[in-house]
This record gives structure tokens, C-alpha cells and sequence, in this order.
């Protein structure tokens, strides 16, 4: 199978373009098998109070995850103000000793959209301590403008509410922000249920795809991690062989020139 | 007299320690395995080099931040 070419995210050479969570699958050997089938090199992860003990499992799960040799990207879910968010991010830093963060500040729990005032404000400080900030983000394209003016290489704008698969709801900004933003890697994060979706995205020009939900919560996870994994694959092809503009008219693809003289419709 | 016993908040449980218990102790004390996680006492980060030095005091609050699954 021919694979779409190498990317880059902060210094780091890439092949998959699949971001993929760690979150909500039925047992962690249902994830271990669901991220090796996905093929993707980032896996998210996050950090909460909690002690290990040999009669609650320890840190079995540090040991999968370090068994898959991926790169951490650490979140900061479940903040809801810009200094919940910068002290989980540098608990972060410490305990998975990476300065990459998928920086989600929260400003509405109905539907966990991200709040870009304070969005801004974390990112501002992050970038100042070194840290390499990929935002959570509405796709508001001034927005994303300012966090790219921060300093963010990467952006996470939403294709739908967290957990929804309702896949992207607003397709028209999503491209705005891959036509307004050209050098800026981009990546759906959130709302993606389809493999289908994520074909969508890939093909606006989209550089990756973050999910969880709609792998975990599949019948059969590592396959369906499998899906996603050739459906981004042939999305990013697609957008690198250039897509046919559409048009309004039919064109008939089979040549028209001497036909025999019965299939000569004149007129 | 005072007392040579102090409350702590550990994780968000009222946990009795001895005076001048260090944070290298009192992980033993709890049967904390060695593994990967970060001290937070007092909301300041205490790096591993740190466990003998720092000391948990009467009312100080002591967490373990663990790796736990996300999205």
C-alpha cells in the first residue's frame, strides 16, 4: 500500500497522521490492540490524582504505554480556567517529562467547547516556558490566527463536540483555516465518528487526525483503528494527487471524436 | 505537650503522620510503589532528588499525580 509522505510536528518526522487517545477502551488489552492496529506514533494521555499501590494495579498502565514506544502527548482535560490548565501542563512536563501538551481549556460543560479567551492566556504563558503547545480549538479562524501568532506550530480546531461523531460539522471554516493558515499544521481533533470523516478533513488539506471515542467505542476497536488508519492514509493521497475541481456541467469521460455514425447525436 | 503526630490531607484523605516524616517515608508508610508519578505537596512539584529532604508538616496537603488513560 502506498503511504502519503512524512510530516512534521515540532521537530518530530512523522509517517502516521493518526493522533490516537488512550481513553475508554473496554479493557487495556482492547487498547493495546486498537493503537498497534492504528499504526499511529502519538498517543494522548492525561494525569489525575491517584496512588499506586501493588493492591490497585500499580502504574500497569505507564508500562503499556511505554511498551508502545509512541510519542506522549499529555492533555490538560477537564480545566476550565487558564491556570488550571498551566499547572496541569507542567505536572505534565514532570511526570511525562515531554514539553508537548494538548492545551484543552474548557469554557462550557454542555458541550466541552473550548474557551479561547483563556485558551489564549495558557498558550501565552506555555510558549513562554518552552512548552509545545497543540490548542484544542474552535475553528473561529481569528482564533486560530492569534494562537498561531503566539507561536503554536500546531492546531487542533474541533470537527464536532468531544465524543458527538457527528464528524465535521462546519466544513466551510475548516477550509477557511487550511486556506488562511498554509504554513500551520492542522489536525481535527474531536467530533470525528466515520472513517469516512476523517477522509473529509484529510482531503480540505488537513494534516492529521486526533480521535479516541470513535475507535474505542466501536465493536471491534482495533479494526476499526485499522479504518481510520487507510481511510487518513488515502484522504492525505487524495489531497497530495489533487483533487478535480468540481463542476456544474456534465463531460463525458469516454472521447467523443468518431463515433459511428448512428451514436452521432447532431443538433 | 505537643503533639508528634500530624494530620495531613494525602489525596484527599486526612492521613495521620509522625513529625518530621519525609516524603521519601511517608511514600514507604502509604506502600507506595516505585513507579511513575509526581509528589505534589503544597502545590509546589517535589523532584525525586527531593523525597528525603522535603518534610510533610500539620495541614500540609500531599498528592500523587499518576498517568491515566485520555483523549
Amino acid at each position: 500500500m502506498q503511504h502519503a509522505s512524512t510530516w512534521q510536528v515540532y521537530g518530530q518526522t512523522l509517517q502516521s497522521r493518526l493522533f490516537i487517545g488512550t481513553a475508554l477502551y473496554s479493557s487495556p488489552q482492547v487498547m493495546m490492540d486498537a493503537i498497534k492496529a492504528s499504526g499511529s506514533q502519538v498517543i494522548t494521555l492525561s494525569l489525575r490524582r491517584q496512588t499506586p499501590t501493588k493492591s490497585n494495579s500499580g502504574d500497569q498502565f505507564w508500562q503499556l504505554v511505554q511498551s508502545l514506544d509512541c510519542h506522549l502527548l499529555p492533555n490538560t482535560a477537564g480545566c476550565y480556567s487558564a491556570k488550571e490548565a498551566v499547572k496541569t501542563a507542567r505536572l505534565a512536563r514532570e511526570l511525562f517529562q515531554t514539553d508537548w501538551v494538548k492545551l484543552e481549556v474548557l469554557g462550557d460543560s454542555y458541550n466541552l467547547q473550548p474557551d479561547p479567551f483563556a485558551l489564549l492566556e495558557a498558550t501565552k504563558t506555555l510558549i513562554a516556558e518552552g512548552f509545545k503547545v497543540f490548542p484544542y480549538c474552535t475553528d473561529d479562524l481569528v482564533l486560530c490566527q492569534k494562537l498561531a501568532d503566539l507561536g503554536c506550530e500546531v492546531l487542533m480546531p474541533w470537527g464536532a463536540p468531544i465524543g458527538t461523531g457527528k464528524g465535521l460539522i462546519n466544513p466551510y471554516a475548516l477550509k477557511t483555516l487550511r486556506e488562511r493558515l498554509p504554513e500551520i499544521t492542522l489536525l481535527v481533533d474531536a467530533g470525528i465518528g466515520k472513517p469516512s470523516d476523517a477522509v473529509q478533513a484529510m482531503e480540505l488539506g488537513y494534516d492529521g487526525i486526533l480521535l479516541n471515542t470513535a475507535v474505542a467505542e466501536a465493536l471491534e476497536p482495533a479494526q476499526m483503528a485499522t479504518a481510520f488508519s487507510q481511510a487518513i492514509n488515502a484522504g492525505r493521497l487524495a489531497y497530495e494527487a489533487g483533487v478535480m475541481p468540481e463542476r456544474q456541467h456534465a463531460k463525458p469521460s469516454t472521447p467523443t471524436l468518431e463515433q459511428p455514425i448512428w451514436q452521432q447525436h447532431g443538433g | 505537650m505537643t503533639s508528634n503526630v500530624n494530620t495531613i490531607n494525602f489525596n484527599g484523605d486526612k492521613v495521620a503522620v509522625e513529625s518530621d516524616t519525609n516524603v521519601s517515608q511517608f511514600l514507604q508508610q502509604q506502600e507506595i510503589i516505585d513507579g511513575r508519578f509526581v509528589v505534589v505537596l503544597n502545590d509546589e512539584i517535589v523532584p525525586k532528588s527531593e523525597y528525603k529532604e522535603a518534610t510533610v508538616s500539620n495541614g500540609d496537603v500531599l498528592e500523587i499525580m499518576s498517568p491515566i488513560t485520555g483523549g
